[in-house]
């Protein structure tokens, strides 16, 4: 006889979970059970996965929950059929929404209300009847089970029995057999499984303790006691109920009476709100057309023909009002003169181009629409939009608001156990000491927590750590098993899912983090459930590029953005030095290595630029034949005659995700559609068969429409050993605008363009004291913060950029408000005038005072920290500064000031920059550094030289390389700029603990100078830190 | 209500369920109120626990432990 489980709980009860959906469902189908249940508590997040999976297995899946009810009490509910799913996402929706966040609870006439397609099944020991029974309240536990087969009816309520060989269990099953036979209610066994296997509690233990903030020595009511509430197989069961063998049986007839409840790939597509008496499709039409009048003046047979091609497809496919929204949305953000950019796939379409979504001419480039959607794929379409990180917000609301909020959600994302914070969760409850925790989580990189141990071996900072790290292995064992679980759910930083009816009844909703209302299923899972989302992400250098116009404009210039010619040879100059810091996109060390090889001409570099600095083409080694090629160093040729099209334009290699697309059409005639899904599968392929098999396809297609097979051989080992990292030519277009455009300012407004960067940290690749070296280095004075002239923001002053007050650390917002309005009323005279008058906090005059914001009232920083103390006093006192000074004032003592060094510490400590010089100059000064060359030496000297350079260590990173083996990329920032540096294997295994694992102390680096075009890097032997260095001297 | 955790001897029937044993002299089991299952330390590597708490022909109740997989017995709760 069989058995199914009708209470399981999986990762998604969050910290109540000690096993993957994988081994549950992998365990019922290996043990034979027909069926599985899912009974998360309050969440559905696991259903969708947990259907693919059951399914995939050949076992039945039931969906179902485990709802927290007013009172303290839980109740299972199983759906039988798609209204019975749409019953629990209300009952879990409600239970959240009405609740305080975390707290979900639902409260009896939401039982009532939603009960259509359910079995209702008595719970575990926190279930109503088995903790009245338990506490021997047999009057209540039996009016309890008169309410609740009064709601559900004798057909579709049971009480549940559990051998869960705990204190009163044999009492509590013979308290509720009684109590069903006196109700004639039904009887269900069931295991109230938390794990696959018994040897899996101690994983849900150690769960159960991070859960409840305990440590494995210590008791708590919500650990369980032993071990036995795993899936047990249907001869265990049969065993343990032998005395009741009817409830085993139930099991089994409930199941059988559960149908498909959950529904995947519906169409739950928006509805646009559209002029009476018109249709969606027709609608589009006429907005695509009179855009494309727009665009192009002239609607020329090419362009209808293309359009009338994309308008079938998206008619075709249901989507012309998702279209609608999104011009809609765009719409919107240009009315309110926010800024905007359409990215990715989408600007392969010439429909959103002529809506005025994206800025890419996909019919000029010759993109091809089936990369974004095609019949074939029939896939969900899927627009993202950079906007203006400040207006994001307003932007989302705007959808709320014309949707409904019942219509419209945020999507979820799930926040997983990974390296760090499961070494912090895990050992806290393990009892290992929080400083020690912390000490060991803060010199472990990114990593997946199943990947600690062999990090142990590979990464020196862990390796020379001196950290004992066998005392810790059971700790790195528990991290591998609970590697990735779900710990909580969060908000998807951009996704928004609308729906054309109430999502309470598609998908759970639940209260994130700052009140954000999530679907409970990811932006994976939405896309199978049927319904279709936009992705609003905020861009800060939407926001930059607005504010730097505000700056320009106030220097009483004029600049069009939207004209910015696309041609400037000076910056096309700046971006052949290499010189690219700020620039969108363009700005990261490789980038800046590429951008002073390429030779850029034309937006066409640009594009290539974009995708090529890229994990894939890196590994793929396309690099440097795409360089040698545009350079004319190398020739370009072409497997066969039709790549020449495709391909001329990046010089024969293949960089485009629409490249493979247009090859597989021409070479083997697959239709568009096609040509993507093949794109798809090769991109997914799992293995070297199902490669092989996809190859041979496209080989036999190839033969037949001509072409000879070694040739079509070759040409599909070319596209498969691309397939997974290329990228898209629509995306890279509709970067390189932006970056090409950011450049322009870059050259022509540099003190404007970068005081507007700086104020919109963080953000780009550099932090801003390198942004403040590049701006001197381009001859641009950097003021520092000054309480009588910074404003809230940088500012440009004089052709100078002024430090902000936004700036100072510590400095709260409320006090850099009074400081402006105080300021507003008349300039500060004094210190104590400034102290008096704005009325800011100590912490605040401290920063300030320390940050040299105050130098301009009074030069003596330990002087005017000192008189800190005595000016709040006073103003305690009600003293008027303008009255009782100077004869109330004591005068300032005599204190030398701090040293050059001290200040420069506390400014850096206090505002990430040092305004009025650089370390390194300091210390070139201080300790007379003159072997260490500056970034501005090395400038001239020859390739191969040896040389010792020293600075800050910016963003060191150990990118992926194609023969596995780690190389480090990091630079070194002077008082002139930066120097790029390279880390070998051999030297990252002897100095990487300098890199890596926490401080990053400046260094001195021992290396060979290497020229590649106007570029210039350092390759390093040694390592060592500055202050050994001078030390030494 | 008292704590003792010290070994103890158990005489037992069929299933190895107490029926007397030996705290302050002969105690008769009369009746085996509850019994359940313990994982206990398995942090320390300790074995489950299988508990029975039972009433004595002299009225009183108390509560017998033995490891799973081993035959020494212990007494761990005296109820007043």
């Amino acid at each position: 006889m069989s058995f199914v489980h009708l209470h399981v709980h999986s990762p998604f009860s969050f910290l109540d979970g000690g096993s993957s959906l994988e081994d549950l469902v992998g365990q019922a189908a290996a043990a034979g059970m027909p069926a599985l249940a899912l009974t998360d508590h309050n969440n559905l997040s696991g259903a969708v996965k947990f259907q693919q999976l059951a399914e995939e297995r050949g076992i039945k899946p039931i969906i179902g929950v485990e709802l927290n009810l007013e009172g303290g009490f839980h109740l299972v509910l199983l759906a039988q059929n798609p209204a019975g799913y749409s019953s629990l996402c209300r009952l879990v929706s409600k239970a959240h929404l009405q609740n305080p966040r975390l707290q979900p609870k639902a409260a009896w006439r939401d039982l009532e209300e939603h009960k259509e397609g359910l079995f209702a099944l008595s719970g575990c020991r926190r279930g109503e009847i088995p903790h009245l029974i338990l506490h021997g309240r047999y009057r209540e536990a039996l009016d309890s089970a008169r309410r609740y087969l009064e709601l559900y009816g004798r057909e579709n309520f049971f009480l549940e029995l559990q051998a869960d060989l705990l204190p009163g269990f044999t009492g509590l099953a013979r308290g509720l057999s009684d109590l069903a036979e006196s109700l004639g209610l039904g009887l269900v066994a069931s295991n109230n499984v938390h794990f696959a296997r018994k040897e899996d509690f101690p994983q849900h233990d150690l769960l159960t303790c991070v859960r409840t903030l305990t440590t494995l020595d210590s008791v708590h009511p919500e650990r369980r006691l032993n071990a036995e509430n795993y899936l047990k197989s249907p001869t265990e069961m049969a065993q343990v109920f032998r005395l009741y063998p009817e409830v085993v049986t139930n099991s089994l007839k409930i199941a059988d009476r559960c149908g498909k409840s959950l529904e995947l790939n519906r169409k739950l597509f928006p509805r646009f709100p559209l002029p009476k008496g018109q249709k969606a499709g027709e609608f589009l039409r006429h907005l695509v057309y009179q855009g494309a009048k727009e665009r192009y003046g002239e609607v020329t047979q090419a362009v209808r023909e293309r359009l009338e091609h994309e308008l079938e497809i998206i008619n075709r496919l249901g989507y012309p009002d998702y279209f609608l929204l999104v011009w809609d949305m765009a719409r919107y953000a240009k009315n309110q003169a926010v800024r905007f950019a359409g990215r990715g796939s989408a600007a392969d379409s010439a429909v959103a181009y002529c809506l005025q979504i994206t800025e890419v001419d996909s019919i000029a480039r010759g993109l091809m629409f089936e990369r974004f959607m095609s019949l074939e794929r029939a896939q969900k379409p899927d627009i993202d939009i950079d906007f203006d990180s400040r207006y994001r917000d307003k932007i989302a609301n705007y959808i709320y608001e014309k949707y409904g909020r019942d219509n419209v959600a945020s999507v979820c994302t799930y926040n997983t156990f990974q390296a760090r914070s499961a070494i912090r969760d895990l050992g806290k409850a393990m009892d290992f000491p929080a400083p020690e925790l912390d000490r060991i989580a803060k010199k472990m990189p990114w990593l997946h927590a199943d990947d600690i141990e062999a990090a142990l071996a590979s990464f020196p900072e862990l390796r020379d750590s001196g950290i004992p790290w066998e005392q810790y292995r059971r700790l790195f064992e528990a991290c591998a098993k609970l590697a990735g679980f779900p710990r909580f759910i969060g908000t998807h930083l951009g996704g928004i899912v609308v729906s054309g009816e109430p999502l309470t009844g598609i998908t759970p909703l639940q209260e994130a983090a700052k009140g954000v209302v999530v679907s409970q299923f990811d932006k994976d899972y939405i896309e199978d459930l049927g319904l279709v989302k936009l992705d609003l992400l905020s861009l800060r250098t939407m926001s930059a590029i607005d504010d730097s116009l505000v700056h320009i404009r106030s220097q009483g210039r004029k600049l069009d953005y939207e004209r910015i010619p696309l041609d400037d040879r000076p910056t096309y100059a700046r971006l052949n030095r290499g010189e690219t810091i700020g620039i969108f996109q363009l700005e990261s060390p490789a980038q800046r290595a590429l951008q002073s090889r390429l030779e850029a001409s034309e937006l066409e570099d640009i594009v290539a630029s974009v995708a090529l600095i890229r994990p894939g083409p890196i590994k793929g080694s396309m690099v440097e034949p795409f360089i040698s090629r545009r350079q004319g160093l190398e020739p370009v040729t072409y497997l066969h005659p039709k790549l020449a099209p495709i391909l001329a334009k990046t010089y024969g290699v293949v960089l485009f995700q629409e490249q493979v697309l247009e090859i597989a059409q021409v070479i083997a005639g697959f239709s568009p559609g096609e040509a993507d899904r093949l794109r798809r599968v090769m991109s997914h392929a799992r293995s070297r068969q199902d490669m092989a098999k996809i190859g041979q396809d496209f080989v036999e297609k190839s033969v037949a429409n001509g072409v000879e097979r070694e040739v079509a051989e070759k040409i599909f080992s070319y596209m498969e050993g691309y397939a997974s990292y290329g990228f898209c030519e629509a995306h890279a277009a509709a970067f390189a605008t932006t970056a090409f455009k950011t450049a322009y300012l870059v050259e022509h407004y540099p003190a404007e363009f970068f005081a507007a960067v700086l104020s919109q940290q963080p953000m780009g690749f550099y932090a801003p004291n390198t942004i403040c070296v590049e701006l001197r280095r381009r001859g641009v004075e950097i003021l520092p913060p000054d309480v009588s002239k910074s404003c809230r923001e940088f500012t440009v002053e004089g052709g100078a950029v002024r430090v902000s007050l936004a700036q100072v650390k510590n400095l709260s917002r409320e006090d850099l408000e009074k400081i402006l309005a105080a300021r507003r009323e008349k300039p500060f005279k004094s210190f104590r005038d400034f102290c008096h008058r704005s009325g800011v906090k100590k912490d605040s005059l401290e920063s300030l005072v320390l940050s040299g914001a105050c130098d301009s009232l009074h030069s003596n920083r330990r002087q005017l920290y000192w008189a800190i103390q005595q000016e709040l006093g006073a103003r305690q006192k009600g003293l008027d500064p303008n009255l009782s000074f100077p004869f109330e004032a004591e005068p300032y003592p005599e204190l030398a000031d701090y040293s050059e060094e001290e200040k420069l510490f506390t400014e850096y400590n206090l505002l990430g920059i040092t305004p009025r010089r650089h370390f390194m100059a300091f210390w070139r000064e201080k300790h007379g550094l003159s072997r260490v060359l500056s970034s501005r030496e090395i400038s001239n000297l020859p390739d191969g030289e040896a040389v010792i350079v020293g600075g800050l260590v910016i963003r060191p990173h150990r990118p992926p390389t194609k023969s596995g083996r780690t190389v480090v990329f990091l630079s070194l920032e002077d008082e002139f700029g930066l120097v790029d540096v390279t880390v070998f294997e051999d030297a990252y295994q002897k100095y990487g603990s300098l890199l890596f694992g926490g401080k990053r102390p400046p260094l001195a680096v021992y290396g060979t100078l290497q020229r590649r075009g106007k570029g210039l890097s350092v390759t390093a032997w040694k390592l060592e830190e500055l202050r050994s260095y001078f030390d030494r001297k | 209500m008292k704590i003792v955790d010290k070994p103890v001897r158990v005489l037992t029937r069929k299933l190895k369920i107490p029926r007397a044993f030996t705290y302050r002299g002969k105690q008769e089991v009369e009746k085996v109120t509850d019994f359940w299952l313990e994982s206990g330390e398995w942090w320390e590597d300790r074995p489950e626990r299988v508990v029975y708490r039972v009433r004595t022909a002299g009225g009183g109740m108390f509560e017998l432990y033995r490891h799973k997989g081993k035959p020494e017995w212990f007494l761990y709760r005296v109820y007043d």
